[in-house]
């Protein structure tokens, strides 16, 4: 990780000195462990502040639309799957981005560590090969970091960059490929055990908003909830409004989301998203056949259309 | 969409898409008549949720 730090720090460095481009987007270290927040460097001095550890889990493909400077941005695998789908929707000029490829093994998930801690605050977090030495005031524990990967990441099945200028480190070995295991076992459930969990998880929504904000992907200028007139969905906390919106955000991404998890790792409520966008994820996989933000010269799914195409949804005559 | 509705928990049949050219008035009218009847059956939708918020 150190060594990817220096790595990094070197690369955005030299790109700012040659003025390839203006502006580096990537990580600095957070005043706590497990807290590493996005930052913006414009002088080849600052990037001794980025770093490369192991909760870099925002996505900055975010920070790159619509930009008239060059940005090189540091990129992990769903982070270049966002920019490939955004270039292709576009929002984002391929000559005015430069990737710094990195592959990923996956983030930490800070919720559970908290879990595994019981609420004690983490001081000082060490890597020692496959295991973490977590440490605070008067305790110390170790842990799998398999274990304490975000869902979204053990899922993952593109860890490595898929478009970059330049790549550092090693490309990790990919995972295998996503079963959607936890989507089919929800489709088995009864639909009223499906509408009791859903029920259950967004009636904790505080509508913030923060999971379409961290979402690349979500880029209308105006959005379908903040429209008043008309008003397309009610904004009240009331669960079947809450359920409404996540259902309305979940459909906009459909064929588009790249299953970052950003969403998810946004929720201040610790709703379970995933459930929710990875059921479409798999609908598009298994109708059509595609995923999106893989390459360049695909069309997006949903602006193709065959006259073979599948239709399980319409009504039996 | 039908798909993703059943899977929040929508009664499955309650949701019913269908391709109907606007030079088919029979079948226009018989499939109405299927997706009533079938809604019918189902009874009065109760929501995609029922819980409403505690105050």
């Amino acid at each position: 990780m150190q060594n990817i730090t220096n790595l990094v720090q070197d690369a955005a460095k030299k790109l700012l000195e040659d003025k390839t481009v203006d502006l580096v987007v990537g990580f600095s270290g957070g005043s706590l462990p497990l807290r590493s927040t996005p930052c913006f460097i414009r002088t080849p001095e600052d990037t001794a502040k980025l770093v490369w550890d192991l909760s870099c889990e925002n996505n900055l493909a975010n920070y790159l639309r619509k930009k008239n400077q060059k940005i090189g941005v540091v990129a992990k695998g769903c982070d270049t799957r966002s920019i490939v789908a955004l270039i292709k929707e576009n929002q984002i000029d391929r000559d005015k981005v430069y990737i710094i490829g990195v592959p990923c093994s996956g983030m930490v998930d800070r919720n559970k560590v908290e879990q595994l801690l019981e609420g004690k605050e983490l001081l000082e977090i060490t890597r020692d090969g496959d295991t973490l030495a977590l440490k605070g005031k008067g305790f110390s524990k170790t842990a799998g970091i398999s274990e304490l990967l975000h869902n979204s990441c053990r899922s993952c099945g593109h860890p490595n960059p898929v478009l970059f200028d330049q790549m550092i480190g090693e490309p990790v070995a990919a995972g295998e490929v996503d079963t959607f295991a936890d989507i089919t076992e929800m489709e088995a459930k009864a639909a009223a055990d499906r509408r009791a969990f859903f029920t259950d998880q967004f009636s904790k929504c505080i509508r913030c908003y923060a999971c379409r904000n961290a979402c690349p992907m979500c880029y209308c200028e105006e959005c379908f909830v903040d429209c008043s007139t008309p008003e397309w969905i009610g904004k009240t906390i009331d669960p079947q409004d809450s359920m409404l919106f996540q259902i309305g955000r979940v459909f906009h991404l459909a064929g588009r989301c790249v299953d970052c998890g950003a969403c998810e790792r946004a929720c201040p409520m610790g709703i379970n998203l995933t459930l929710l966008n990875r059921k479409l994820v798999k609908d598009v996989k298994d109708l059509f056949g595609a995923e999106a933000g893989l390459s360049l010269d695909d069309k997006a799914v949903l602006d193709t259309f065959a006259p073979d195409d599948p239709q399980p949804f319409l009504v039996k005559e | 969409m039908k798909s993703l509705l059943e899977y929040a928990g929508v009664e499955e049949g309650r949701v019913n898409f269908s391709w109907v050219s606007a030079a088919e008035g029979g079948r226009f009218a018989e499939l109405v008549k299927d997706v009533t009847e079938k809604v019918k059956d189902l009874g009065p939708n109760k929501g995609l949720i029922e819980k409403r918020i505690e105050v």
